[in-house]
């Protein structure tokens, strides 16, 4: 059935494809080559693209030839445990199929993968003339390191502008700034809604948002700002009429403790939820504590952005940091978002997640919060196939006595 | 356990600083006991207190917006004594004070117990028109908890307490990182909801959670983002010593959660060191 919330997903996927290797590669310059967050207001107010060879490798997992990509990313000859996404994108390099960038601005970012993609990156010989920066992100959450990071990005600017001749546009990254607010406060809105029992929207809808406002070639623009308006003014309007997802029988409510991947949504999580009414009401990248950037002064900007980096953005708040904040963070969103129980899908890639499984499990059991550990692959779903996860969790929530 | 005692005393000097500098300050008296105080609030408090999610639309206030100022402190002591129980002192203005804009004429005349006077009344004929913009304060919130029993190993017990979730009616505090961001429904302000209900819902939360806690004190501010800040600072200060708290919890329990430790001075260095000759071996014969 076709819904505003269809329409609006099909919107946000139509924008995803853009992320993809061709509409990358056909990015208008000058290009900044990435691989993995980089604050992406910087890139849209300087009026340069940014092309982020993590995600374009990650969307190569979801197209049909995402077997082969991966198997050819193996004769790379990077480690065979090193996540799928990354080695797409390493075949991607390594093939000469990425367009040489006018510039490339890396961090140790939040897994070792991508650290991995990033050396890679500075080392290919080809681009060995493309002027370079690496951004230093400090493993802590504090003023100190908001600001310490704020200052690499600041000079990261100022490498933009050496690098390209141009100079930043002040007050239009503030303007940027003042969208990307607006966006994240719409974000937000729409998190607090799915606390609603049942959930009144397919919660999905969150990190199809995430991904639109954030890496998408439409990110921080007017026509994000009025998709999220949409969103957020629909799913009110079903919470005013105590309505749960349309088809959706809700029984169970879970946290799917990891990135859903480029096939557990329209294949595991979109079964349990039409056929168990297990519905999955947050994973990583929709999971949004964002803080609107202070524009009071040049450095409070930089200092905020520092600070969504570290902790706020999707994946860094999760992997960059103590077991601790990523237990609490389960906690939080168990009690608040009413969840019966928690699943680690324990993504073979994410090695920072998988040394944790212990703790959580603990922490799950002290709290009485029942608890799954898969072990699968989110980008190769021949390591474990779709079906064999789905039984998995069937049988889960019925010896836990959830359905 | 008297580490944050000193932030408790600090807070007090606060407070006294910003009476001086002409800031409103009231201060509630409130009974010791949950059942006293539970006889003597306006809201429902505990499990599914709350009915749902509260919507733009229906929201009077929120608190805490980060542009507007945020902030949310926690402390304890095993001195019961430093503390005045049931004490609720609110610096600024109260949710009453806010104006009436963002409640329909019908709703205050109808809600009854709502403090409006004439003014208000009058603001609010020409402000009710459906403004869209939510009204916010700026917002810190200190909860100081004594009791002879407690001591770091009660951290995270009263850290979860501090997730209210559902359960104080017509008030919502919304997913956030760090500080305090929440909302107040209408319906609550006109069934007379303001700080002091806040307060006393708080008090029955955690003495209901922790029967160690003898005394609890719970400051509001509200005056403005520079208040906000100087609260702000001690909070950074106290974040700091709570994490090592955190990390002697989970070393209790068994794990390191923080390494400081970098390969040149780790005891196990030789091991990883072997294992990284072997795999090179492994590589280069795979090569060949």
């Amino acid at each position: 059935m076709i819904n505003i919330f269809s329409q609006l997903m099909m919107d946000a996927n139509k924008s995803l494809y853009g992320l993809t290797i061709e509409p990358q590669n056909a990015s208008k310059g000058p290009v900044v080559l990435g691989n993995g967050d980089f604050f992406i207001e910087i890139p849209v107010a300087f009026g340069c693209a940014f092309s982020d060879l993590t995600l374009t490798g990650a969307n190569g997992t979801a197209l049909p030839t995402a077997a082969e990509l991966i198997d050819k990313g193996i004769e790379t000859g990077v480690g065979s445990r090193m996540c799928n996404a990354i080695k797409v994108a390493c075949y991607y390099l390594e093939a000469g199929l990425i367009a040489k960038p006018d510039m490339i601005i890396t961090s140790n970012s939040c897994c070792d993968s991508m650290t991995t993609l990033g050396i890679l990156m500075n080392g290919y010989k080809p681009w060995a003339d493309v002027p370079k920066f690496t951004m230093d992100a400090p493993h802590s959450f504090d003023e100190e390191s908001y600001r310490y990071f704020g200052q690499q990005l600041r000079n990261a600017v100022t490498f933009m502008e050496t690098a390209t001749g141009r100079k930043m546009d002040w007050d239009r990254l503030r303007e940027v700034c003042v969208e990307s607010n607006k966006q994240r406060q719409l974000l937000l809105e729409f998190q607090e809604l799915k606390k609603a029992v049942p959930c009144p929207a397919d919660p999905d809808l969150a990190r199809q948002g995430t991904e639109y406002t954030t890496w998408t070639f439409d990110r921080v623009t007017p026509t994000v700002t009025a998709w999220l308006e949409q969103l957020v003014t629909a799913t009110e309007q079903r919470v005013k009429e105590g309505k749960g997802i349309d088809g959706v029988n809700e029984k169970v409510r879970f946290l799917w403790q990891d990135l859903a991947g480029s096939w557990a949504s329209g294949t595991v999580l979109a079964r349990l939820q039409k056929e168990l009414g297990a519905v999955c009401i947050m994973d990583y990248v929709s999971y949004a504590t964002w803080t609107p950037i202070d524009l009071t002064s040049e450095e409070t900007m930089f200092t905020s952005f520092g600070k969504r980096f570290l902790l706020e953005d999707a994946m860094n708040r999760q992997a960059l940091h103590t077991a601790d904040l990523f237990c609490n963070d389960i906690l939080q969103i168990v009690k608040e978002f009413k969840c019966d129980a928690v699943i680690m899908p324990a993504h073979i890639g994410h090695r920072d997640t998988n040394s944790r499984l212990k703790i959580v499990r603990d922490v799950c059991r002290e709290n009485g919060i029942p608890c799954l550990i898969i072990g699968m692959d989110i980008w190769d779903k021949r390591y474990m196939t779709p079906d064999v996860v789905f039984d998995r969790m069937k049988t889960f929530f019925e010896v836990s006595g959830l359905i | 356990m008297d580490v944050y005692d000193i932030y408790i005393e600090k807070y007090a000097a606060a407070v006294d600083e910003m009476y001086a500098k002409g800031r409103k300050i009231k201060f509630t008296q409130v009974p010791s006991s949950i059942s006293e105080i539970r006889k003597n609030i306006c809201v429902k408090v505990g499990e599914k207190g709350n009915s749902g999610v509260i919507l733009r639309e229906d929201t009077f206030i929120e608190l805490g917006n980060p542009e507007m100022g945020s902030c949310s402190i926690l402390l304890y002591t095993d001195k019961p004594a430093m503390l005045n129980d049931g004490r609720i002192t609110l610096t600024g203005p109260d949710i009453n004070d806010s104006g009436v804009n963002n409640l329909s004429l019908d709703e205050i005349m109808n809600a009854g117990s709502l403090h409006s006077n004439d003014k208000d009344l009058a603001e609010l004929a020409c402000l009710s028109k459906n403004k869209k913009e939510i009204q916010s304060f700026p917002f810190a919130q200190i909860i100081m908890i004594g009791g002879k029993e407690l001591t770091e190993k009660d951290f995270d017990s009263l850290r979860e307490i501090l997730i209210v979730g559902d359960q104080i009616e017509g008030y919502m505090v919304r997913s956030f990182s760090e500080n305090i961001w929440s909302r107040v429904s209408k319906h609550a302000v006109a069934k007379g909801f303001n700080f002091e209900t806040l307060g006393k819902a708080l008090m029955i939360l955690f003495k209901s959670a922790n029967p160690k806690i003898e005394s609890m004190e719970v400051g509001f501010v509200t005056t403005n983002k520079d208040d906000i800040s100087i609260l702000k600072e001690y909070s950074n200060q106290i974040q700091k010593i709570s994490k090592e708290i955190v990390k002697e919890n989970w070393k209790i329990k068994g794990y390191e959660i923080d390494c400081n430790s970098d390969c040149n001075t780790c005891d196990d260095k030789p091991v990883c060191d072997d294992i990284r000759e072997v795999l090179k071996d492994k590589m280069k014969k795979n090569r060949t």
